[in-house]
């Protein structure tokens, strides 16, 4: 058969079942069985690809993925994240946009600490957006930074999905995870900057208000007691990868018991905050590992039936320099990002980019906080961005789903300003990873 | 309703109310299995950072355990709705041609579960047939290793089967939560 109808089978069967609402993992597992059938030998490669089940997520490189997630469902089930946001709230003052800078800022500290990007929009939606609300914000200058600042949770560490696209591609997880660092604070840097100048320009977006005068005491103690404890966390995670003395995975875990540590030194972590945090994990843990098993033989198959070296011999004699094949890459990423989630953004792509990476001697580092970035505006891009719909889910004003659209979509043109500075001076992303 | 209908109702009632316990409990149980490895590894990190040696088993044991609970958690995210899926189709077709497409996708489920089962079981049978034994700093029998994937499409075909025997209500799924 020649590749392209191997191709055309192979992602076409996955696209489609995929379109008819079947779940993710049971798309790959239909889409494999028939590859295997047809390239693989019939029963004996069915049989095969149950086998690589098993290989696929017995992997202990994984193991962040259900740790970070542990981390964040900790601090967002014992209420620790919340008190920390409200810390945080009393610190800034007299700014444009004061409700808009603590979402950013409250919600840049909290991506330090989770990997949940939804856990993330959800938590400053539920603490901040009805005050916003009352104060008269505009949607755009209220659920947009939400959204936006939710999503940086998945590129700064520790991010589940870094981890994840660090194991399939064969990415070192320390590196994209140190890498992920300087790109979420630029991003969290720019809107910062967007929305003081927006706020400035047109105060209305953003009514100011008088605020209860604190003394300095009252204005700092929260902050040092619910928030700077927290950092242990970071330091924890980064800076035990840094040091050298743990690995990605002990890292994860060590975050893991300092996050459940922290929420019982504040007498938070109770018996059914513990349970519900597992149950979460489980949950979330076990969607993304099912589909990491389903789809484990899906780029071997293509492998074998010779779809992946005939579609990276016709890349090839496009003559394409990296940077050219960088931009194709991270726009397809944008527009499967419109329809598809993340994880199946990076499983259907993976198996030709990482080969043409490595054809055209891109830095795979570079390459995969470029890919994180692009998968993350996946998260706000209509019509089917993810934290659109859980801020619609946390919205208790009526707001149509239009409107949250709108408010999303001058962060998305920042994320890609951010994401254009980051092609254009790749040392951004890799001046951290260099000094491991 | 005839004597007959009335039992095999009784009988799927039966079927699914012991169903949706099992897969609750395999559920809760894959929930404490994270739990359980986060625990270990830290001890693992406690014992060497202290010089009392090393705890070279909690690596496999971390695998089989992430593998055991994504397969054995499958069918209890299933129940719940929580692996993640698209409604392009869905909410762009009149409800009645989206419920039929609901349903083809419910017959693929339902397809890629009993392949999981019968081939899963092929591979746990002829390991077990053939004494394969995967070693590393324990031994273990791989036949019981592979044993997941049958079980866990067992679990889901019933799952999926009883969409077409008790439809579950039409509308707009929640987003599912991605990390």
């Amino acid at each position: 058969m020649e590749w392209y109808f191997a191709l055309a089978l192979m992602l076409g069967a996955v696209c489609l079942l995929m379109a008819i609402g079947l779940p993710v993992a049971f798309s790959f597992i239909v889409a494999n069985i028939v590859g295997a059938w047809v390239f693989m030998g019939g029963e004996a490669g069915v049989t095969a690809v149950m086998r690589s089940m098993l290989s696929g997520i017995a992997n202990f490189g994984l193991a962040p993925i259900p740790l970070f997630i542990f981390m964040g469902e900790i601090l967002f089930q014992t209420g620790v994240a919340f008190t920390a946001v409200n810390a945080i709230d009393r610190l800034i003052a007299r700014i444009p946009g004061r409700l808009s800078l603590v979402s950013i800022v409250g919600g840049t500290i909290f991506a330090t600490l989770s990997g949940s990007t939804i856990a993330n929009t959800a938590m400053l939606g539920s603490v901040l957006l009805p005050e916003m609300k009352a104060r008269g914000y505009h949607s755009s200058m209220s659920m947009g930074p939400i959204m936006a600042v939710g999503g940086i949770a998945m590129l700064i560490p520790p991010s589940a999905l870094a981890v994840l696209l660090a194991s399939l591609a064969h990415i070192p997880v320390a590196e994209l995870l140190v890498g992920g660092v300087i790109p979420g604070i630029v991003m969290s840097a720019l809107f910062v900057g967007y929305v003081v100048l927006r706020c400035l320009i047109n105060p209305a977006l953003a009514p100011s208000y008088e605020m209860e005068r604190l003394p300095f005491v009252e204005r700092w103690k929260p902050f040092v007691i619910y928030v700077l404890p927290l950092s242990l966390i970071f330091v924890a995670v980064l800076g035990s990868i840094f040091a050298g003395i743990a690995s990605p995975t002990d890292s994860a875990a060590l975050g893991a018991l300092m996050s459940a540590l922290i929420a019982a030194c504040y007498r938070r972590l109770s018996w059914t905050a513990l349970k519900k945090s597992l149950l979460e994990t489980g949950k979330i843990s076990v969607m993304i590992l099912f589909i990491v098993a389903a789809s484990t033989s899906f780029s071997q198959i293509l492998a074998f039936s010779g779809a992946t070296d005939g579609a990276l011999s016709s890349l090839l004699e496009l003559e394409l320099t990296p940077l050219t094949a960088v931009l194709m890459m991270v726009a397809l990423l944008i527009v499967l990002g419109c329809f598809i989630d993340q994880v199946s953004m990076m499983l259907v792509t993976l198996p030709f980019y990482m080969p043409l990476a490595a054809a055209l001697q891109i830095d795979v580092v570079w390459l995969g906080i470029l890919m994180l970035i692009a998968i993350e505006l996946g998260l706000l891009t209509p019509p089917f961005g993810l934290l659109l719909f859980v801020m619609k889910g946390v919205v208790t004003t009526g707001d149509s789903l239009g409107s949250i659209y709108r408010a999303a979509l001058p962060f998305v043109g920042l994320e890609l300003v951010g994401l254009a500075l980051f092609v254009a001076f790749p040392a951004l992303v890799l001046w951290l990873p260099s000094l491991l | 309703m005839t004597d007959r209908q009335s039992a095999a109702r009784r009988i799927f009632g039966a079927v699914l109310l012991w169903h949706g316990r099992i897969v609750s409990m395999l559920g809760h149980a894959a929930g404490w299995a994270f739990g359980l490895a986060a625990a270990l590894i830290c001890a693992d990190i406690g014992v060497r950072y202290f010089g009392l040696g090393a705890l070279p088993w909690v690596i496999e044991l971390t695998e089989y355990l992430m593998f055991g609970a994504a397969f054995l958690g499958a069918p209890w995210v299933l129940k719940h709705n929580g692996h993640v899926s698209l409604d392009i189709l869905a909410t762009k077709l009149p409800p009645g041609a989206a419920r039929s497409v609901e349903t083809l996708a419910w017959g693929f489920g339902l397809a890629a579960s009993l392949a999981m089962l019968v081939y899963g079981a092929a591979a746990s049978f002829s390991a077990w047939q053939d004494n394969m034994v995967t070693v590393k700093t324990w031994s273990y029998e791989e036949w019981l290793l592979l044993l997941p994937i049958p079980v866990a499409g067992f679990l889901m075909a019933i799952d999926f089967a009883s969409r077409f025997v008790l439809p579950p209500p039409a509308g707009k799924r929640a987003p599912v939560a991605m990390p």
